[in-house]
């Protein structure tokens, strides 16, 4: 079997996995109130990005990777990758900065961000965002210009990514990444693009249900 | 129940035709929220608002949520493309018989199909042209040719090679051609058309269309040509499967796992997938086809040839390195590299080539352009018709520029299988430098087409 960039994107999204949900058994219960550093906390906002928000990408890192030069695939995977990541690392720094205020570690914050996500989940600018990840974009054959198009490729289905999941990404954070919190977001964003028509209710509900649980507890 | 017969519209008679333009006359006068209406039943292919030309003040549209659920639903660059169209006049046919026999007309009443191929049958149809009395079926949003009675498309438009593809779909992100479009899902329109769907599909949309309806998405299903040209297309689905050899999807990605919602003859939702309109004879489609010829015979050991060819993923091997403008007539240049795998001594191993325009945008309608391949420096085109590869005929090249549109800007995406060209050419072809000319079969002037890349992929 020929490997595919998104063969080892998978692999690097599994992996991602393993200390986010080392981190959330080991604080059952309280990984809302740790505080961790900021280099830290942006380390588990791109663990959280690299887990969750990569699947949701293999359809485009293999247009990026199949529409190159066969010994250059696996280059325009890792460089639309980087593009992408590089979108959410930006994206994260807020999430960062609030989570090193005290009152950014509590439940009700974190739910009334789910709440906000759902409400997003149904407006025309997040099903334009959803559309934007689908783009493909002309890739340069060879050379700096096929790299820069691959990340310009990468940045802007980040950035569609960004819009579209950016709300439901800091809810996450705020609390504490939850293992909860992850998979119902990780798995709702996976049904979302395999529906065979867009709707944003499931996405609202998903949300508002998670909102309701974390005020709960 | 007895099975209709979709007949030639050449060979209707005035009373059959006259039985149509009744039923359209009567749908024409129905509210744009009634689901029999004629103006629902166009949106339902696309819905623009703001660029509705039959627009009024005292339309009530239906609400936001129908709308959103079954207007704008057709499918494109997708190997749903048949299907959903066949569902779609199927739906629109029965809704038609039943308007037919409620007003005294015959039972049964089938949709005629227009075969343009045929060279006898290539002028716009008299019943569709202006007569001295209302007639709706005349549509003045058309090629001004097309609506005299004149002569108004080439042999290029209506070229039926489509038929000699042996796939019915291709992978998503291009590299080869199919005879019934990409694998997607709800289509997302970023995967190459599929090649039936360019050619005489998109082509005589708009060749009939000039400026006028047929030639935009929103607005085709308005003009009462629009549905005898799909019904050809849909017969050419079953040309193509006279060849045993051709073979529609069997997985369940394309089967079962995507309903489409239409309105039956008496406006209830109803639900489709395509493995209900695989067998037009079955129910619940009851019709047939008055001609459906059988396919030239083609060698066993070259379709075995081609089959195993076409199993193989296809590679890029060399493309151009910048987007450019297409204005008149224009040429880009790139060079072809072997890939490792096709070292030397290895090339012959590589049986398909396909040469593909990706990320086709334009800011208005764009016509069509014919490519070629290869002419020398300084050589009108025109003067090389042995160096022709394709047309592409740009229809739906606007909607899918649209950022905010299904195809996010992505454009369209052609693929033209050049095999044959390069055959012929044998050691002619220089696979050092391609040279791909661009020249305009039906542009038009305002409109600033602008191509991603072309690139050259193996099999």
């Amino acid at each position: 079997m020929t490997i595919e960039p998104r063969h080892w994107v998978l692999g690097i999204s599994g992996l991602a996995w393993v200390p986010l949900v080392h981190h959330a058994v080991l604080h059952w219960g309280h990984a809302q109130h740790h505080f961790l550093t900021p280099p830290i906390e942006l380390l588990h906002w791109g663990l959280m990005v690299a887990a969750m928000m990569l699947p949701l990408v293999t359809d485009a890192i293999t247009v990026a990777a199949f529409r190159s030069l066969p010994e250059r695939r696996h280059r325009a995977g890792a460089v639309f990758v980087a593009g992408f990541l590089g979108c959410w690392l930006l994206a994260g720094l807020p999430a960062v900065a609030l989570r090193q205020l005290v009152i950014m570690h509590d439940n009700r914050v974190a739910a009334i961000c789910f709440i906000a996500a759902a409400a997003w989940s149904v407006t025309r600018v997040r099903k334009k965002a959803l559309l934007r990840c689908h783009r493909t974009f002309p890739i340069a054959p060879v050379g700096f210009r096929a790299d820069l198009d691959c990340f310009r490729f990468g940045t802007s289905v980040g950035y569609g990514c960004v819009v579209s999941c950016g709300l439901a990404m800091l809810a996450c954070t705020l609390a504490g990444h939850s293992l909860m919190a992850l998979v119902v977001c990780m798995v709702g964003g996976v049904a979302e693009r395999r529906t065979f028509r867009w709707s944003g209710t499931p996405s609202l509900i998903a949300m508002a249900a998670l909102a309701v649980v974390l005020t709960a507890t | 129940m007895a099975i209709r017969v979709r007949r030639d519209v050449f060979k209707l008679s005035d009373e059959d035709l006259n039985w149509y333009r009744r039923a359209v006359a009567a749908m024409q006068e129905r509210r744009i929220d009634d689901p029999l209406s004629w103006r629902y039943q166009a949106a339902m292919h696309e819905y623009i608002p703001g660029q509705d030309p039959l627009a009024s003040s005292a339309d009530k549209l239906p609400s936001k949520a129908d709308q959103d659920r079954f207007w704008t639903r057709c499918q494109h660059s997708s190997w749903f493309f048949l299907p959903w169209h066949r569902m779609y006049l199927h739906h629109f046919e029965k809704i038609v018989a039943a308007e037919i026999e409620r007003q005294g007309g015959p039972p049964n009443w089938a949709l005629p199909y227009w075969n343009y191929s045929d060279p006898n049958a290539q002028l716009l149809p008299p019943a569709f042209r202006k007569q001295n009395g209302p007639n709706a079926l005349y549509v003045a949003a058309r090629d001004p040719d097309c609506n005299a009675g004149r002569s108004f498309f080439q042999s290029r438009d209506v070229n039926l090679s489509c038929l000699k593809q042996p796939d019915f779909n291709s992978p998503p992100q291009g590299g080869s051609s199919s005879f019934g479009g990409p694998i997607t899902k709800f289509n997302h329109g970023q995967g190459p058309i599929g090649d039936l769907e360019g050619t005489p599909h998109g082509s005589m949309h708009v060749a009939i269309g000039g400026d006028g309806w047929m030639s935009a998405f929103n607005t085709a299903a308005l003009d009462p040509i629009f549905w005898l040209h799909h019904a050809n297309i849909d017969r050419l689905w079953e040309v193509w499967l006279r060849d045993t050899t051709h073979k529609n999807p069997v997985g369940n990605d394309w089967l079962t796992s995507v309903p489409f919602e239409f309105h039956d003859l008496n406006g209830q939702v109803v639900s489709m997938t395509p493995s209900q309109v695989i067998d037009t004879r079955a129910a619940p489609l009851l019709y047939e086809y008055d001609d459906t010829p059988a396919l030239p015979a083609v060698a066993a050991g070259v379709k075995m040839a081609v089959k195993k060819a076409m199993a193989a993923k296809p590679q890029m091997v060399g493309a151009t390195a910048e987007s450019f403008n297409v204005e008149d007539t224009t040429h880009a240049e790139f060079t072809v590299r072997a890939p490792p795998a096709l070292a030397a001594g290895a090339r012959r191993k590589a049986r398909r080539y396909f040469l593909n325009i990706e990320n086709l945008t334009a800011t208005d309608r764009a016509g069509a352009y014919d490519v070629y391949l290869n002419v020398p420096k300084g050589d009108d085109p025109k003067n090389h018709d042995e160096l022709f590869v394709g047309r592409m005929p740009l229809f739906g090249l606007v909607e899918a520029s649209r950022d905010e549109g299904e195809h996010a800007g992505s454009g369209l995406h052609y693929v033209l299988d050049i095999t044959d060209f390069v055959t012929r050419l044998g050691r002619a072809w220089d696979w050092k430098k391609v040279r791909v000319s661009f020249v305009p079969a039906r542009a038009r002037a305002r409109s600033q087409v602008r191509v991603g890349r072309v690139s050259v992929y193996f099999t």
